[in-house]
């Protein structure tokens, strides 16, 4: 599952995210602190299939995704910099294999960029994401 | 004679358009400004459109621009939401955030309508295109060839 392999892959990349405390796989939780990122599946593109028999698995999937990162405005240049060190350890990424799945590569399709604050006046950046990826 | 564009050779492309003089790009900007048309017209029928929120002129501002032809020969079109149109429908005042958040932001609810209303129908149209531009070129060729 792409959520799951992307955000274990960031929990284990030394930034300080840490699975459901401070790194979500959802739309943030209404339990989730101020300071968080999460991951959100966004449209994808069709996928690639080989020549195999009906309802065979495509064999390359182009799936894409939002990494939202918030926290206070009086944290706003750590806000930025964590979704910057997002973007630079997913940015390019691969092959590899996440979970069980083959990532071919995840790029970054738009750079970091602020998003504006959310209800409760937490600022907000984001960076979107393509991954090119096998059947997971 | 007999003029055909294939697309499976560069080269045979590029010497097939040629054979067809300023007939193939003219056939391959009409395609691409209609797909841009249907590009709009689906972000409109996928943009927010909340109450007490500015979501119908948003949808209001999204527009396909004309296919245009570059001095390097390539041909684009667009398609814009927000930009001029929404400035002058709301103001000067963070005109162009309102369109990059609702098209942006995940966490929204909306009554009607979705995030990422113009990627999604960009990313569905995308792979047509190839195949229309060919089968007009074939068109044209067949047209010329009499």
């Amino acid at each position: 599952m792409l959520l799951a392999d992307i955000g274990t892959y960031l929990a284990g990349a030394g930034i300080g995210l840490t699975l459901d405390v401070n790194l979500f796989r959802v739309p943030f939780p209404a339990a989730a602190p101020t300071a968080a990122a999460c991951l959100m599946e966004t449209p994808g593109e069709e996928d690639e299939f080989g020549s195999g028999p009906s309802l065979d698995l495509p064999a390359l999937e182009r799936a894409r995704f939002q990494v939202q990162v918030r926290d206070d405005p009086q944290n706003a240049a750590a806000c930025r910099a964590l979704a910057e060190s997002i973007r630079q350890k997913l940015n390019n990424l691969g092959p590899v294999t996440l979970g069980t799945t083959v990532y071919h590569d995840v790029k970054a399709t738009t750079p970091v960029f602020f998003l504006g604050p959310d209800q409760n006046e937490r600022w907000r950046w984001v960076c979107n994401f393509v991954a090119m990826k096998g059947n997971g | 004679m007999k003029i055909r564009v294939e697309g499976t050779d560069l080269r045979g492309v590029i010497e097939g358009m040629r054979a067809l003089g300023k007939a193939a790009p003219e056939a391959a900007m009409r395609i691409l400004g209609q797909k841009a048309q249907d590009v709009a017209a689906k972000a409109r029928t996928l943009c927010p459109d909340d109450p007490g929120t500015p979501g119908s002129t948003l949808r209001d501002s999204i527009r396909a621009t004309k296919a245009t032809r570059g001095q390097s020969g390539m041909i684009s079109a667009a398609v814009i939401v927000g930009g001029a149109r929404l400035k002058g429908l709301l103001g000067s005042r963070a005109y162009n955030a309102i369109a990059v958040v609702q098209h942006e932001d995940m966490t929204l609810k909306h009554s009607h309508g979705q995030a990422k209303f113009l990627e999604q129908p960009f990313l569905q149209t995308v792979p047509s295109v190839a195949d229309a531009v060919q089968a007009a070129l074939d068109q044209e060729a067949d047209r010329v060839a009499g």
